[in-house]
């Protein structure tokens, strides 16, 4: 039985290469298959993740004497929601020269992990899966169901979706149709408009996103005075000050932001838990479905002093 | 002298004009009469978030811009003066350069973090240190040769420090932070920035403005001017100093906004006839109206994320500086 199992040789790389000329319901369909097939091959118990999301996932999903390294990204709270738990595992950069001797049985990479890597990794034998990117809870379970059938721990995979499906249900708002109105800004004036992961973590806490109203698309600029003019019902900070120092964060010190801040109520949210689509993100939505009473009862002046 | 009476009144009227449009601009959309009654009154017929708009946010940059293109077009001019080399611009003493590592060491050391000055202060401390190598370097006699040498060489050290500063940072935007100092910006300053820049540039336009009759004197050479009384190692001194307090306050706000120190010098120069004294003035007015235009310009094409400064007015200065090129060419050939 073991064809079933997803060998060096046969990356799935290729087939996201390949998933243009096949519509992409084949590959869904497929998956479903591969995955609801009784499989009898051994789990990995060497993994290693060079992508700082999939460290998260790994860690999430796999018992932690199977894996053989995480990315050092893993160990800094900034983009890591569990960099607290790292002191475990091993850490590395992520060159092909520190994966080779770990003997590795799964090597997880992200798309965006240096290509030269992957494609060396791969072509001196090793197991190689990306870890495809998406920026809404569907894609978040999708993922995690990956991960869970790449570790062969399908188990675990269902458990940590119906933890996140129970705690979305549990902050979901009572009423709809007057939803607040939400901005998440970040460092370089950047807002998160449509298609984002932080648009789908405010819908999901029960909040309109203003930037994707605005017309912005991906993570576009705001310029502070669009922001002065027409506020949000509640201003979401996308990086923590005290950590993130810069000439680019001037818009978050900003004096007019900081007026418009005394009269708005305002989140700051842990840059690490809009970093990466990882079911981990439900901790945001419950932050941010925990502000929505703050709305409305800071606001009573509606003048600026 | 024809045509230099009406020269300076001409060129104030267009800054005045260009800081009036540059209140009047932005992505708010704000009305004349109300944008100015907000500004002025701090009252607002339609909205209280006018107010903030107008006084938080577009004044300190219509001050930063003004303040800052009189900085380099002034000090551009002193410098092609002193130097009698009309490539010389503010950055060549390395006063950008210096401002620019002062200001990432800062950000990587955490000192940035304190308190909103602590940034525009380490950049103002770095400029300063960098004129000081340099003038350490040029010592009591070295003439403007030596000068210009010594300002290469410390640019390319803070600018290669720089580099390594920000690729050893674990900081996410380092690209984005970069670009700030390479290119500059006005966006979103504060009036606290505005206010610090102006408690140094003017004392360091007001050392310039007074260069006027030893770069005059220059102009007949170094023996000829020393023997009409003037302390060349003096108005050395001045200059540098005058430019590093006005660039590097500049630059530690704002990055380094390029190429207007260099060229408004040449505009402006054959309408006060050629001569490097009376260049001065004009030419901090003409640097104030370019940098307020240019700023003007970046917002007006700012939908999808702003145009940085320094790239507009490179790439109006670039075509201008191979101009100048041909047009030397052509004279040394004729």
């Amino acid at each position: 039985m073991t064809r079933h199992r997803p060998t060096g040789a046969r990356p799935s790389g290729s087939a996201s290469k390949r998933s243009g000329r096949w519509p992409p319901w084949v590959w869904a369909l497929l998956a479903v298959a591969v995955e609801a097939c009784p499989v009898h091959a051994a789990p990995p118990e060497r993994v290693v993740s060079i992508n700082v999301c999939a460290d998260q996932l790994v860690q999430l999903l796999a018992r932690s004497e199977d894996v053989q390294a995480l990315s050092f990204l893993a160990g800094d709270p900034q983009m890591s929601v569990l960099a607290g738990q790292s002191s475990a595992y091993r850490l590395i950069r992520g060159q092909a020269e520190e994966v080779l001797p770990l003997d590795a049985d799964l090597v997880i990479a992200g798309v965006y992990s240096t290509p030269a890597t992957v494609a060396l990794l791969r072509r001196l034998g090793q197991r190689i899966e990306i870890l495809p990117m998406t920026s809404d809870l569907d894609g978040i379970r999708a993922n995690v169901r990956r991960v869970a059938g790449w570790l062969r721990r399908e188990a675990s995979g269902r458990a940590l979706i119906a933890d996140l499906d129970a705690r979305l249900l549990a902050v979901r708002p009572a009423t709809h149709g007057h939803e607040p109105t939400a901005l998440v800004y970040y460092v370089n004036s950047l807002a998160a408009g449509r298609g984002t992961l932080a648009d789908a973590v405010l819908r999901a806490a029960g909040y309109r996103n203003l930037a994707a109203e605005e017309g912005i698309d991906g993570e576009g600029y705001l310029p502070l005075e669009r922001l002065v003019a027409n506020p949000p019902d509640l201003i979401v900070l996308g990086n923590g000050l005290q950590h993130y120092r810069s000439i680019t964060a001037d818009n978050l010190r900003h004096p007019a932001l900081r007026r418009v801040m005394q009269r708005v109520p305002s989140v700051v949210l842990p840059q690490a838990l809009l970093m990466c689509d990882t079911p981990l993100v439900v901790e945001a939505v419950e932050l941010l479905a925990a502000a929505r009473s703050r709305i409305g009862r800071s606001t009573v002046s509606s003048t600026l002093p | 002298m024809t045509g230099h009476r009406w020269l300076n009144p001409a060129l104030a009227a267009v800054v005045i004009a260009l800081l009036l449009g540059s209140l009047l601009t932005g992505p708010a959309g704000v009305g004349l009469v109300e944008g100015l009654n907000a500004l002025l009154f701090g009252s607002s017929a339609e909205r209280e978030a006018t107010v903030l708009i107008m006084r938080e946010i577009r004044l300190p940059r219509a001050l930063l811009g003004l303040l800052i293109g009189a900085a380099l077009g002034l000090s551009g001019a002193a410098l092609q003066g002193y130097l009698r080399n009309p490539l010389a611009e503010p950055g060549l003493i390395g006063v950008s350069a210096g401002g620019t590592l002062g200001a990432v060491l800062a950000i990587h050391t955490g000192l940035a973090g304190l308190t909103v000055l602590a940034l525009p202060l380490s950049g103002l401390l770095g400029a300063f240190l960098a004129v000081a190598v340099v003038m350490g370097l040029t010592g009591l006699r070295g003439g403007p040769l030596t000068l210009i040498l010594a300002g290469v060489a410390v640019t390319s050290v803070c600018g290669a420090l720089t580099a390594l500063a920000l690729s050893l940072s674990r900081n996410p935007y380092a690209t984005t932070e970069i670009l700030f100092w390479m290119l500059g910006s006005l966006a979103d300053r504060s009036l606290l920035h505005a206010g610090l820049a102006a408690l140094l540039i003017l004392p360091g336009l007001a050392v310039l403005l007074g260069t006027g009759r030893a770069l005059e004197a220059l102009t007949l050479g170094e023996e000829a001017a020393a023997s009409l009384g003037i302390d060349l190692e003096r108005v050395r001194r001045v200059i540098v100093l005058g430019t590093a307090f006005a660039v590097g306050a500049a630059t530690s706000v704002a990055g380094t906004i390029g190429f207007v120190g260099l060229v408004v010098p040449h505009l402006i120069r054959p309408l006060v006839g050629h001569r490097p004294g009376r260049l001065l003035l004009p030419s901090l007015l003409g640097g104030a109206a370019l940098v307020l235009a240019a700023d003007i310009v970046v917002r007006l094409f700012g939908d999808s994320g702003e145009l940085k400064l320094g790239v507009l007015t490179s790439i109006i200065g670039a075509p201008f500086f191979l101009y100048l090129v041909l047009k030397a060419r052509k004279e040394l050939v004729t």
